[in-house]
Parts: C-alpha cells; structure tokens; sequence
C-alpha cells in the first residue's frame, strides 16, 4: 500500500469515528472525494471542524507523529486541504514529508 | 485527570497541592521543573507561548496519559509600568505568555476534550481590568483579552460539552505582587466592596465550582472576587 493509501485510510478511521456520534442525514460521506468545504460542501462547518480533530490524532496514532491540520498555510493555500478527504491526504502527506527532511 | 499550567509556584502550586490532594491525576507545566511528593503528578517544562512545545506536551500527555477533563490556565506574568515607560519588548513578552499561551493551551486541550465529549476550562483574569488600574496597562489589557476568550469559547466549544470559565482574583500574598509597593496594594484593596487581600483558598472555591459536573449549565462567565464587577 502506498503512503498515500494508508493516509487516506487513516483519515477514513477519523470519518468512521466521527459519524458514530451523528445522525445519518449529519454524516460524512465515506467518498474520497465528497464536497466537505465551501459552496456545495455535503457537511456542516462543526463537523468538519471535528473531523480535521480526529483526523490529527488518527494520524498521529497511525503514523507516530504529530501534525497540526490547521496550520497557517492551510488556510492560505487557495484550494483548501480540507475540501475533500483526497485533498485531506495529499495535505496530510505533504506535511509528514517536510516533517521528514 | 486536570492539566494546571504555571504549576511551580503561587497559585499554580496551590492548585496541584489542591486537586492532587483530591486524588486527582495532576499534570503540570511551567518554564522550570518543579516536583511535588505524595501526589500522582508529572511535570513539563514548556514555554505555553510556543507552538510546536505545547503540541508536543499534549501529544506526550495523550499517549501516556487518561482523557484529559480539566484545564486550569493559570500561567501568567505580571508588569507594571507606566505607559510611557513601556519597551514594546515587554508588551510582546506579556502578550505571548498571557494571551496566546492562554490560547494555545485552550485550542489543544479542547482538542481532546472534543473528543472525549466532556471538558471544563478554568482561565484566569484579574481585577487589573475591571479596575483599569493605572500602571497596569498592558497587563489589564491582556487579561480583558482572556475574559474574551473565555467568552468566545465558552459558544464555540459548548457543542462538545466543554465549558470555558475564569476566575478573577485579587492580589494575593504571592510572589506575583511582591515588588508592588503596600501604598499601591491598599489603594487596590480599599476599592473592592470586601478590602481585604486574597487567599488560595477564595480561588479554590471558584475553581471548585467551575469544574463540578453540577456546573454544566455555567459557561462564559468571570467571577472577579472581593466584590469587584
């Protein structure tokens, strides 16, 4: 399996967890590429900001490190990171490799 | 388990000594070591003001650590100086421990405690600005900044079930007012509706009362004590 793909299955742990708590017309799409952020986004802000939460500490349980999804670039950049769980992940990757190096 | 920051000293010091002896889990953190006996306590040397040392803090705290339910933000520094005689250096340095210290440690603990769907956080504020005491300007500011804090988060965690309060003290005996000359003091105490200073034991009542699971319904709020509104 790719980084990648592990990312993205680590970030599909934090879908699953988020949804245990929401009513199904609340929840995340299981969908790598579902609208999550701005105009046709499929979910609501709150639980976007809980899904980018766990998504740090399902990252940092299943990589071993620490990385902060909200960081200043994130909200600069000009496609967010967090408009879907595929651009979650190409982020997510992007700073586990400049953590590296 | 309760994280207490400014744990080494003063009412930081208290307050682990407090809740430690209330058999709680106690972590504490401030710039200098510190160690306490007969308590279940472990200690973090970190300036709350960088980033990158207080993730790192939380991080440890998660992998070793039960769920976090309790922050006592109690970290703070003091200046007093006129205005005028104010280097921007110290209103940065205040700034940076005072307000986003307080910040940082809120936004990382709320983190945890979002998802653990319970939290109470227990900032501190002072009697400096409802008072606007004069020669305490940048130091009343940063605490008006952390009343709004308080307030701004106590809306945007309540969904998590988090409550976000402070506490405002008034002087009290500790190395925090001990190069405030008595004069200064008494003119202080002679304006609060109860003249008299502080005890660890008034900012315990408070912070009891803040974290009991009764007070789920108390979010947002400032108790300034001595009588001060």
């Amino acid at each position: 399996m790719t980084e990648l793909a592990q990312i993205t299955e680590s970030l599909l742990k934090a879908v699953d967890e988020v949804n245990q708590g929401l009513p199904a017309n609340k929840r995340v799409p299981r969908e790598q590429h579902a609208v999550l952020f701005g105009m046709h986004a499929e979910v609501d802000s709150l639980v976007l900001i809980n899904l980018v939460i766990v998504a740090e500490r399902t990252i940092e349980s299943d990589f071993g490190r620490t990385i902060s999804l909200a960081d200043e670039r994130a909200l600069l950049e000009e496609k967010s990171p967090f408009r879907s769980i595929s651009s979650m992940a190409d982020y997510v990757a992007k700073l586990l490799r400049e953590e590296s190096n | 388990m309760v994280l207490i920051t400014g744990a080494r000293k003063g009412i930081g010091k208290c307050l682990v000594e407090h809740y430690g002896a209330k058999g709680f889990d106690v972590i504490g953190c401030s710039r200098q070591p510190a160690a306490f006996e007969g308590i279940q306590y472990e200690h973090f040397c970190v300036d709350i003001a960088n980033e990158s040392a207080v993730q790192q803090m939380f991080s440890e705290i998660r992998k070793k650590h039960g769920p976090l339910a309790i922050l006592l933000n109690n970290a703070g520094i003091a200046s007093t100086n006129h205005v005028l005689l104010t280097p921007l250096q110290a209103v940065q340095n205040l700034m940076n421990t005072n307000v986003v210290g307080n910040f940082l440690l809120c936004r990382e603990a709320a983190k945890i405690m979002a998802r653990q769907k319970y939290g109470r956080i227990v900032n501190f504020a002072s009697i400096a600005t409802p008072l606007r005491l004069e020669g305490e300007a940048i130091y009343a500011a940063s605490k008006a900044a952390v009343i709004s804090l308080t307030q701004v988060m106590a809306r945007e965690f309540a969904c998590f079930n988090i409550t976000v309060n402070a506490v405002g003290p008034t002087p009290i005996q500790t190395d925090f007012i001990k190069d405030v000359p008595e004069s200064k003091i008494k003119k202080i105490l002679e304006r609060q509706a109860i003249p008299r200073l502080g005890e660890f034991a008034d900012i315990l009542n408070v912070v009891d009362f803040f974290i009991r699971p009764e007070s789920s319904f108390i979010t947002g709020q400032t108790i300034f004590l001595g009588g001060v509104s």
